[in-house]
């Protein structure tokens, strides 16, 4: 032997969880255990996920009336600009990593912990922090700018708590930097013997390409609101038009960062409905090595696309004409997944437990969003929709019909695996079901009046619109219930569910071969991986419907 | 058994690994930096074009005795820097020592030297503002960018500092062995704060001097 | 003891050497910067800049004895950043091709005093909901 290498085979009595592995609060807020710092994220981004629907309940209950009944022009912006910066920052970017990311991904790849546990806790506590300076800027009266910052309202004529706003989400952007920088090297450095790259389950691999865009893109974001905080505390003219100053300058700086964004949020969500559709079809996932490709060539693409939020900002028409090219590019490896998503499911043996209830509605929904995102790309057709509930449909289709759904998904699939339980199938088919019906009611209207001209961030419109907004938050409603549902069930399920086995769902992860819940160091022993993942029948052939099992685990246990 | 477990930790199954695993996580933060210092660096880049002239006007102002003194004195803090890592790779605890109390030494005599300028640009009046003593406006772009990218260049240093103190300090009371994987780590950030400046030279003291 | 201080000295050979280059490459840059080159100040400036990052990144940063995974991670900062300038250059250089709708003011005039759309008023007509341009 060269050097030192330390061998982990440990005699471990085989009841003691990662759950069981200290009980006070300080073995919480101090451990450096991946699976107990995803449960601590999870607690902080559930926390601020009922904070921004809040937000989204009051504006769409302001939205039903034509007249601005309840609010103030001043107290609707900072309404929806709570929504917006609570949803995309303190939930959304966060979500599937830090609390589903963080907990399978070193399971997956037959690792103990991540690279580096210690900076893993202390991106909670960053997160913490820059969570604290949000709530102060609401509690401080909120923000009227938008959840884009833009300048010169965000410098010079806000009379809202930008400061404060703009450093919380600066503070969390160095937990996304840090948890990024943390999963690179775990998946590079970490992987099990045998865990050849083209062995790696889908979610992990979207998790990398996830990291890869937080590590280059939120910096930017960084610097962009550090210019809007020295402009507007410090007097530092950068985006002042009377200094020769540019506007636009600063969209180009958030933009850079905030459509790869887009992508931080939307892509760990197809890593888990990969996994999802493969389980319960009982297929390999359908052209693995070119999903593979796809998500990498959307991180890397997804780069180079901002300027399609700037179509009418004052951007050169040159400009305009590339980065609408790049953004119909962008579309195909999406689009790519999409087709090999349904191949998966082909053939299959499906069975429609609820995170695949959720995953087929990622794979309409997703679709649908994506689709008009490229009517969106084309300018034309842009300089009409932009600013308009055309837009606000379009994300919303992406990121809460798509992410949300996913996280859902992954949520209920690994829930046996975090908690050691199973919650009750019945009523989470039901929420899944009452989900995908509110979703649609709340934002199909909103492409048609958004097509027919209402212009977002009005709370006062005219009175033909009045009908779709209301379609629109009585699906609002509908919504709330939905969300409400699992978070009832699912504690429930935490004291009175059935004990969940290993593997429950018959699936062919290696964190399925571990009990559930799992060990503190994961593994008894470090499984050897000797075959690729998803071997629920033979290769290049259809699933055996006569038998339902997996042909082989990915991973043997010593 | 073997005497490096001291230096191993979770969840690491080697030494080598986790040797490589700290500079590569340390490389892949420091692409995060250039990215961040990126978007001030497109910000001067996209002014200057458009505003060749006040820039010139502007950057006439900055005092290249001090910009040069001060890149003197940061590139040979990563001189000592760099030694102190080959120094802890050999084994060898006092030279290592001693090469990084040079360097935070160094890095302290590059924010006193700092604070002399400083005091110099506000006596000029140099801080944007209502009695900005340039013409046109546009000059006050420049000395925004200035102040800003100083001030962060300077907390980055500040933090540079304080961290090679701490395991100066570490290695000194012997917590830390010589051979620890984290000197690279804090080498390679060191060397960024340096790269940094060495673009900050001639963006804001060599322009327009002619 | 003379085998120690030799071996110290060897220790110290070649970062010394790179040193010495870097601070010779400072003299040029801030030297030839008074040298009235137009176009070629700026070259120069920013290839000296360039020339010392590298010798920084390659011999302090061992680079040059890195395995290529640490050498990509090296690389790809520097990658991403040249898509940013490429495509965010792409709006400036352009934007004044063809008479295109910018809010920007140009240089040589007093900004304080400058007043909006300075672009030719006859070639873009506006919409009609945006109201007259006069």
């Amino acid at each position: 032997m060269s050097d030192a290498a330390l061998i982990y085979v440990r005699h471990r009595d085989k009841e003691e969880s990662y759950l069981q592995h200290g009980h006070t609060l300080w073995s919480w807020l101090a451990t450096t255990d991946h699976k107990r710092i995803g449960i601590l994220y999870a607690l902080s981004i559930t926390f601020f996920f009922f904070i921004g629907g809040m937000a989204a309940g009051i504006v769409r209950i302001e939205l039903m009336f034509p007249h601005g009944e309840f609010l103030s022009d001043d107290a609707y912006n900072r309404m929806f600009t709570l929504h917006g910066i609570i949803m995309v920052w303190f939930f959304l970017v966060p979500s599937i990593p830090t609390t589903l990311g963080n907990f399978m991904m070193p399971m997956m790849i037959g690792a103990r912990d991540v690279a580096f546990p210690r900076l893993n806790l202390m991106s909670w506590y960053i997160f913490v922090i820059g969570a604290c300076f949000a709530i102060f800027s609401i509690v401080a009266g909120g923000v009227d700018t938008g959840w884009t910052f833009y300048t010169p309202l965000s410098t010079m004529f806000s009379n809202g708590a930008v400061i404060s706003a703009a450093a919380g989400v600066f503070i969390v952007g160095f937990s996304s930097i840090a948890t990024g920088v943390n999963f690179i090297t775990t998946v590079h450095m970490l992987r099990a013997p045998g865990m050849a790259w083209f062995r790696l389950p889908l979610f992990v691999w979207a998790i990398y390409a996830t990291s890869l865009v937080m590590v280059l893109a939120t910096p930017v974001l960084a610097m962009s609101l550090l210019l809007v905080m020295a402009e507007r505390w410090l007097g530092m003219p950068i985006f002042n038009p009377a200094n020769g100053g540019d506007p636009i300058l600063f969209q180009h700086l958030f933009w850079f960062y905030s459509h790869p964004a887009v992508y931080i949020m939307v892509l760990p969500a197809m890593g888990v409905v990969s996994e999802v559709f493969a389980c319960f079809a009982r297929r390999r996932v359908f052209g693995y090595a070119m999903m593979v490709y796809a998500m990498m060539a959307i991180a890397v693409i997804g780069f180079f696309v901002w300027g399609h939020h700037m179509f009418v900002a004052g951007e050169s028409q040159y400009a305009n004409l590339i980065f609408s090219f790049l953004s119909f590019i962008v579309a195909v490896p999406s689009a790519i997944k999409v087709f090999n998503w349904t191949a998966t499911l082909y053939r299959g043996q499906i069975t429609f437990e609820a995170p695949l209830i959720y995953a087929l509605g990622f794979l309409g929904l997703f679709t649908t969003g994506g689709l008009t995102g490229l009517f969106l790309a084309s300018v034309p057709i842009d300089v009409h929709v932009t600013d308009t509930y055309f837009v606000v449909a379009h994300f919303h289709y992406i990121m809460v019909g798509g992410s949300v759904s996913a996280f859902f998904a992954g949520l209920h699939f690994w829930w046996p695996k975090i908690t050691g339980r199973l919650y009750s199938e019945a009523w989470a088919r039901f929420a899944a079901i009452v989900m995908f019906l509110g979703f649609n009611t709340t934002f199909m209207p909103q492409f048609i009046m958004g097509y027919g001209g209402m212009p977002r961030r009005y709370h006062v419109y005219p009175p033909e619109f009045q009908v779709w907004h209301v379609m629109s938050s009585v699906g609002g409603i509908v919504l709330f219930v939905a969300y409400t549902l699992p978070l009832i069930y699912l504690t429930w399920s935490l004291f009175y569910g059935k004990k969940a086995g290993a593997n429950p769902w018959g699936a062919t992860g290696l964190e399925w071969q571990t009990a559930s819940p799992p060990p503190k160091d994961n593994f008894e022993a470090l499984p050897r991986v000797k075959a690729a993942p998803y071997a629920y029948h033979p290769d290049r052939e259809a699933p055996d419907p006569d038998k339902r099992e997996p042909e082989t685990m990915q991973g043997e246990m010593p | 058994m073997s005497d490096a477990s001291p230096l191993l930790r979770e969840p690491w199954p080697s030494l080598e690994r986790q040797k490589v695993a700290v500079s590569f996580g340390m490389w892949v933060f420091i692409a995060s930096e250039v990215l961040f210092f990126g978007g001030l660096f497109l910000a001067y880049t996209v002014y200057r074009h458009l505003d060749a002239e006040a820039f010139k006007a502007a950057a006439r102002e900055t005092e290249v005795f001090y910009g040069a003194t001060n890149t003197a004195v940061l590139l040979t803090s990563s001189l000592t820097m760099a030694m102190a890592v080959k120094a802890s790779e050999e084994g060898l605890r006092r030279m290592t020592l001693w090469c990084l109390g040079t360097t935070a030494a160094l890095g302290l005599a590059f924010l006193v030297i700092k604070g002399f300028e400083y005091h110099s640009d506000l006596e000029k009046g140099l801080w944007p503002g209502p009695d900005f003593p340039l013409h046109p406006a546009a000059t006050q772009l420049f000395w925004a960018f200035y102040w800003i990218a100083t001030g962060i260049h300077a907390v980055h240093l500040t933090v540079g500092i304080g961290i090679v103190t701490v395991i100066a300090v570490q290695l000194k009371r012997g917590t830390l062995p010589v051979e620890a994987t984290r000197f690279e780590g804090v080498a390679l950030y060191w060397h960024l704060v340096d790269t940094i400046w060495i673009f900050l030279l001639p963006m804001l003291y060599l322009v327009g001097r002619a | 003891m003379s085998s120690e201080t030799h071996s110290t000295f060897k220790l110290w050979r070649k970062p010394s050497l790179i040193w010495l280059g870097l601070l010779l490459l400072l003299a040029i840059s801030v030297g030839s910067a008074y040298i009235p080159l137009g176009p070629g100040n700026g070259a120069i400036n920013y290839g000296v800049a360039v020339t010392k990052a590298a010798l920084v990144l390659v011999f302090f940063m061992h680079l040059d004895r890195s395995r290529a995974l640490i050498r990509l991670a090296a690389l790809a900062g520097l990658f991403w950043l040249g898509f940013m300038f490429a495509l965010s250059l792409s709006d400036y250089l352009t934007r004044d091709w063809n008479g295109s709708a910018t809010t920007l003011a140009p240089a040589k005039k007093d900004l304080a005093t400058h007043e909006r759309g300075d672009f030719p008023k006859d070639r873009l007509p506006l919409a009609p909901q945006f109201g007259s341009r006069d």
